[in-house]
């Protein structure tokens, strides 16, 4: 499956639902949403991870990116996930630590600090 | 089976090819589904490896795979390029950005996160080329799916 990418707005955040598989070849497409939102002044985004069959470490690194992005904008950048198996990559890589990592968009979007 | 062996060019587009066949032969040596996942990923991960070090020896040549599912599952990846060094891979972030405050400073290593995931990888490289094997043993009590 490639890579679906459908933002909607909810309690002053940008949700970006993804699905499908975020890899070397469709991570950039989740960059230039990103990149597009945050040009546009979207500043608190919550990245909707539960369709999302494969993540590698490029996604993790455009995931950072966007974080570091919005946070430059004193934004916020939250991830809705509750698969373990890409919850461990989370793990390996320390990335629990970086990121809020919620189990529910409602919950995520709870947490806007806006 | 015993062997499967591909030759893949660098192209981002063919790395989902590699893990449809990843995980094919992978249920093919009767790994489980915590496993397969790990086959997936490590072998993803390995081949951005290898298309990061072709691309910096600016080398246009494929890399080649190789998959052994005698007594469970062994897969290496193989270049004629040297593999970039150690903690040196990028995250792919924008660099105007580096200096942004209050973001721990995560550098993403393709394969601190293979060595991670999975408990048995060699990795061996030089000026001739690298490679990248990882194994995998069988389920205990799984038949291989053949």
């Amino acid at each position: 499956m490639d890579l679906s990418l459908d933002t909607r707005e909810q309690g002053g955040c940008t949700v970006i639902e993804v699905g499908g598989e975020i890899d070397v070849y469709t991570a950039p497409k989740l960059r230039e949403c990103i990149v597009d939102l945050v040009n546009r002044g979207n500043y608190h985004l919550v990245v909707d991870m539960e369709d999302v069959e494969f993540l590698d470490s490029t996604g993790l690194g455009v995931l950072v990116g966007g974080l570091k992005r919005v946070r430059a904008h004193d934004g916020s950048l939250r991830l809705v996930c509750t698969q373990e198996r890409l919850l461990k990559i989370f793990r390996i890589t320390g990335l629990t630590k970086v990121f809020a990592i919620f189990d529910t968009v409602d919950s995520a979007v709870k947490e806007n600090p806006a | 089976m015993a062997t499967v062996a591909l030759q893949v060019g660098q192209d981002p587009a063919h790395v989902r090819l590699v893990r449809l066949v990843s995980s094919a032969v992978a249920r093919m040596a009767g790994l489980g589904d915590e496993a397969l996942d790990e086959v997936r990923l490590g072998v993803s991960e390995a081949c951005g490896l290898a298309i990061d070090a072709l691309g910096a020896a600016g080398s246009d040549a494929p890399m080649s795979l190789e998959f052994d599912d005698t007594g469970g599952l062994r897969v290496t990846v193989r270049t004629p390029a040297a593999l970039p060094a150690r903690h040196e891979v990028p995250v792919p972030a924008d660099p105007a950005l580096e200096d942004s405050p209050n973001v721990a400073h995560v550098l993403l290593d393709r394969l601190a996160l293979i060595e991670g995931l999975i408990d048995d990888v060699d990795v061996a490289s030089g000026p001739d080329g690298s490679s990248v094997t990882m194994r995998w043993k069988p389920e205990s009590g799984t038949a291989p799916g053949k």
